[in-house]
């Protein structure tokens, strides 16, 4: 297997793999669709009781940590490795700031309890985690990669960039359906 | 030149091997034990219906036997049995690659599959689990006692080895054929196996987040699929089936493809058709994923779902349709040598068959309301998956057994096991068929006196396909040791690579990388055409 297939065949397999956790959180989406169906004015009220503000903060460190992880992949195209370690810290660095607000939200609602629908919730917490879950595995692998960036090839960090984009983007799929549901006054 | 079976032979070795065909025998291993667990299983089931009292087991006991019967036999045997053994071994050969894609992830693969195995066998060690395979909700979230969990987990973990195999299978296929190997020259068992891998990475992870979702409901009682917490039953079934409908053809793929091998080796010619067949098993996939709601006719699903489920199902019949006239004509004026791996094959065909026809008459909406959680049922999917997925198993473990071995088995025990399967299966499950067009629903452990004949034939062929079924394991593992020596290629087959490869290959595959030269596949055999070395 020559540099250029391997290349080729992790870029193949990240994106079959996006194609499958696209799935998973597709069957999520589906059970969170059933019950809003069915719990419109509860799902909304419920809704009311997260920190948009936070919510909406975080949309942006993350949407800005993506287009710092598109201009790494961009550096690391032209061979400017030192370039793409540093913006890879950085990407990481973003991504820290997003599990801290989201942790310190969990916090919040450990600490003051949330009330009524209670299958609301469990899709909050269910979604919100398997998304920490998979940025925080994100994180360790960027960061891995800034520290050993003079060992790795523009493609792997393009592959790499391949998974923080979906991680990105499945959270602004999220940050409406969860925060933005009811009508504030 | 040293084969992959005489480097290092430690355990250490073994355990942590990259080579592609030492892991098919890993995965060989285990699927065969846990086949003998789900076997044991039936025949204590098989046993209880021999008289209609329930006096072998109880009713409680009968429950949790079809349950890890339903549970072993499909996660832990069928879904891998072709892809991870053969299909491990053979996929890389087959395109003249020296391995798969991700050779360590292939290792992984194996591990995930172990550690879900193990936890389904806690949960069985445990006490077991009553629901079915199926975990039917609000039974399986709310009310039952037994180990769902557990064995939730279990197969929640072993999903992860077909999401890997399945993705290193689509990148391999993709992205390391050999020079000359274009995807119309490929072998149709790697297009059914890419078929299948197609289904394996997009659907399971379906399954993965169900398996959440009925863990919350257990756990934390909050109402997704229970009505009395506020969920919604149907909504589990949408999301089971949608992955346990694919499933099936994760199952019997594939078998087709195994068949699409042995039939025209021993028939002396090309498959007949061999792009329709190739193409009708992406075709099989894609549909496969359309088709669940036919699980749901009974179901409370709105007619007009189940109105164009049943249509769509139907649709499943064409493509299928299409292999097997194009099986039957690759016979036709052909010089047909009736060795083993040949007489599974053509049993398959023929069980394929019925299973599949049978299975539209389940499809047909009126039909289905009657025959609904009826024996016909469980007749029709054993049919698919006994009848043909297990025989192509079989037919494909006979075939390339001089190649994975580098032995021959005894051809008069081989013949004579796959007759006495062939005939022991029709006897177990034919009467299956009757039992429940006369109304006989499954998943009791009595019945009324008037089924005990037909229970009773059933339980004689299940004796004869016991029988069948230790035959082979037996002599298989005897020539393991003492069977004569193998030479390349045993049955004079005129196309596939992994003919060209010693037997048994060695730990690269091919000494120099094989190089096809332009010829046409339907119009010259294969073999002649490959040429071992020059340039990659």
């Amino acid at each position: 297997m020559d540099r250029n297939q391997q290349h080729q065949s992790y870029s193949l397999g990240m994106w079959i793999f996006l194609g499958s956790e696209l799935m998973l959180f597709g069957g999520l989406f589906l059970a969170y669709s059933y019950g809003r169906f069915y719990h419109q004015s509860e799902f909304a009220r419920a809704s009311l009781q997260l920190e948009w503000l936070l919510g909406a903060v975080n949309t942006a460190v993350l949407l800005t940590s993506s287009t710092v992880m598109a201009f790494a992949v961009d550096r690391g195209e032209r061979g400017d490795r030192g370039g793409a370690a540093r913006r890879l810290w950085l990407t990481a660095l973003l991504g820290l700031v997003f599990l801290g607000i989201k942790g310190y939200e969990w916090s919040l609602e450990h600490s003051q309890g949330v009330v009524g629908e209670r299958l609301f919730f469990f899709f909050y917490f269910t979604l919100t985690g398997l998304h920490a879950f998979h940025l925080t595995l994100g994180v360790l692998a960027v960061l891995f990669f800034a520290w050993r960036a003079g060992y790795r090839s523009a493609d792997e960090i393009m592959i790499l960039g391949l998974y923080w984009h979906l991680v990105d983007l499945l959270w602004f799929f999220l940050y409406p359906l969860l925060y933005l549901i009811g009508t504030r006054p | 030149m040293t084969s992959y079976l005489s480097g290092p032979v430690s355990w250490k070795a073994w355990l942590l091997t990259e080579d592609h065909k030492r892991i098919a025998w890993l995965y060989l291993i285990s699927i065969s034990v846990f086949f003998v667990i789900g076997g044991l299983a039936a025949t204590l089931m098989r046993l209880e219906l021999a008289t209609p009292a329930g006096d072998l087991v109880e009713a409680d006991i009968y429950n949790r036997l079809f349950t890890l019967h339903g549970t072993v036999m499909v996660w832990l045997f069928l879904i891998p049995a072709i892809p991870n053994t053969l299909g491990n071994f053979l996929l890389p050969l087959m395109i003249g690659a020296r391995d798969v894609a991700f050779p360590r992830l292939n290792l992984l693969s194996w591990y995930v599959f172990s550690a879900g195995g193990l936890l389904v066998l806690w949960s069985l060690l445990a006490g077991g689990v009553d629901t079915g395979w199926t975990f039917y909700t609000p039974y399986s979230t709310t009310y039952t006692n037994s180990h769902v969990i557990l064995m939730a987990a279990g197969i929640f973990v072993t999903g992860f080895s077909s999401i890997f195999t399945g993705l290193n299978f689509m990148v391999t296929i993709h992205k390391m054929r050999a020079p000359g190997m274009t995807w119309f020259r490929m072998p149709l068992f790697c297009w059914s196996l890419y078929a299948t891998s197609l289904i394996m990475v997009l659907a399971t992870p379906v399954l993965a987040c169900t398996l959440i979702l009925i863990a919350a409901e257990r756990l934390f009682g909050v109402g997704i699929f229970d009505p009395a917490l506020g969920g919604d039953p149907l909504l589990f079934q949408h999301l089971f089936w949608f992955y346990s409908h694919p499933a099936v053809y994760i199952m019997i793929l594939p078998g087709m493809g195994v068949v699409s091998e042995i039939l025209p080796c021993f028939a002396g010619r090309p498959v007949f058709g061999y792009a329709y067949i190739a193409v009708a098993s992406l075709a099989i996939a894609v549909l496969g994923f359309i088709v669940w709601g036919h699980h749901m006719f009974v179901s409370g699903q709105s007619l007009y779902a189940g109105l164009i489920f049943s249509f769509l199902s139907f649709l499943v019949a064409v493509p299928s349709g299409i292999k097997v006239f194009n099986w039957t004509a690759s016979l036709y004026k052909a010089s047909i040598r009736l060795q083993t791996p040949m007489l599974y094959a053509l049993g398959f065909i023929g069980l394929f068959t019925i299973g599949g026809l049978t299975g539209l008459f389940l499809a047909t909406l009126a039909v289905d309301v009657h025959l609904h959680d009826t024996y016909f049922v469980v007749a029709h999917f054993h049919f698919i998956m006994v009848g043909g997925m297990l025989m192509a198993y079989l037919g494909g473990l006979h075939f390339w057994w001089p190649k994975m071995t580098g032995r021959l088995y005894h051809e008069g025990l081989g013949k004579m096991s796959a007759l006495l399967i062939f005939l022991g299966f029709n006897l177990t499950f034919m009467p299956q068929f009757l039992l429940g067009y006369l109304g006989m629903p499954r998943r009791y452990h009595s019945y009324p006196p008037e089924f005990q004949l037909y229970n009773l034939l059933s339980s004689a062929g299940a004796t004869f396909l016991a029988v069948g079924y230790l035959l082979p394991l037996t002599y298989l593992t005897w020539s393991l040791f003492r069977g004569t020596r193998s030479e390349e290629n045993p049955w004079d087959a005129h196309h596939g690579l992994e003919w060209a490869a010693s037997s048994p290959p060695p730990a690269h595959n091919f000494v120099e990388p094989p190089r096809l030269e332009d010829l046409d596949w339907g119009m010259a055999p294969l073999l002649t055409s490959v040429r071992l070395g020059g340039a990659l």
